[in-house]
């Protein structure tokens, strides 16, 4: 990536460019919990298939977590 | 019948998510891919009705890039973008692609069908959510704007040259043409070709015949 120089405002572009971003990472984890949760309400679903779509939101939770923890505080 | 689907998403569980959830809701996913050169492959091969595609594929992967090169090589294909992003720029960037549908990754799985339905159908969809944003920016226009060939072809035809003509002019399929003037139409909400050069017209899209030629 190139060095861009600093400019007035360059600080909220990037400020704004990061929470686009950060936004985005956010909603393929939430699509996955709730597309798993909404399975596992509606289907009839065997043991081992409960288990495989609770282990995948737990993944997707944990990915969240972990966006949310490394996003810068301000 | 259900919708012939392909879906490029680069999240493997979301792609196994979409395929379950989809597959209940009467959708054939009758592909999946992770990557811009296995989904062309897909979408090349087994011609789905719609595919679905992440804009944001990982690394350098890039969803638009990967509608604009289907829709190169065949401009009949139908694409929803699906994605977490709500920023304007990429929805313009992802319309102007030449993609039927712009559906985000928070709406529900019935937004989704809906998104999928309705560009089987042959309409476009863009997620409510950002349709505030389409009527702000007046992207209804955009939506409508006709690509250089699809103008191209609109003014050929109101030159009064025929389909095959304009195919023999431009060394084209006459397949080729006819998908150029059926998305035209499609985009101009026209009923027939006549109506679309009519719209073209009056929208400044194509300029009118020269005076004199007999047109």
């Amino acid at each position: 990536m190139t060095a861009v120089p600093d400019q007035p405002g360059g600080d909220a572009v990037r400020a704004a460019e990061e929470l686009s971003r950060l936004r985005h990472g956010l909603r393929t984890p939430l699509a996955i919990v709730l597309g798993f949760a909404e399975l596992l309400q509606a289907d009839e679903v065997d043991d081992a298939t409960r288990r495989d779509y609770a282990r995948r939101i737990l993944e997707a939770g944990t990915e969240l977590r972990d966006i949310i923890d490394s996003a810068p505080v301000e | 019948m259900g919708v012939r689907l392909v879906v490029v998403e680069d999240h493997e569980a979301l792609r196994e998510g979409l395929k379950l959830l989809l597959g209940r809701e009467g959708c054939e996913v009758v592909g999946v891919a992770s990557n811009v050169e296995e989904g062309l492959g897909l979408i090349t091969g087994l011609a789905p009705d719609v595919a679905l595609v992440d804009i944001r594929l990982g690394g350098d992967d890039d969803g638009i890039a990967l509608t604009r090169r289907a829709l190169e090589a065949d401009p009949g294909r139908r694409v929803v973008l699906y994605t977490g992003a709500t920023d304007e720029e990429l929805l313009f960037a992802g319309l102007d692609s030449g993609a039927r549908g712009y559906a985000l990754k928070d709406g529900t799985p019935s937004e989704l069908m809906e998104a999928i339905r309705s560009v089987a159908a042959g309409k476009i969809y863009v997620d409510p959510r950002l349709r505030r944003a389409l009527l702000s920016r007046r992207i209804t226009q955009r939506v409508g704007v006709l690509s250089p060939r699809e103008r191209e072809i609109m003014d050929l035809l109101a030159q009064g040259l025929t389909g095959e003509a304009v195919a023999e002019r431009l060394v084209l399929s006459s397949e080729t043409v006819k998908t150029h003037i059926r998305n035209a139409m499609n985009k101009l909400e026209a009923t027939t070709r006549v109506h679309a050069i009519a719209i073209a017209l009056r929208e400044g899209y194509i300029s009118p015949p020269p005076a004199g030629d007999g047109t």
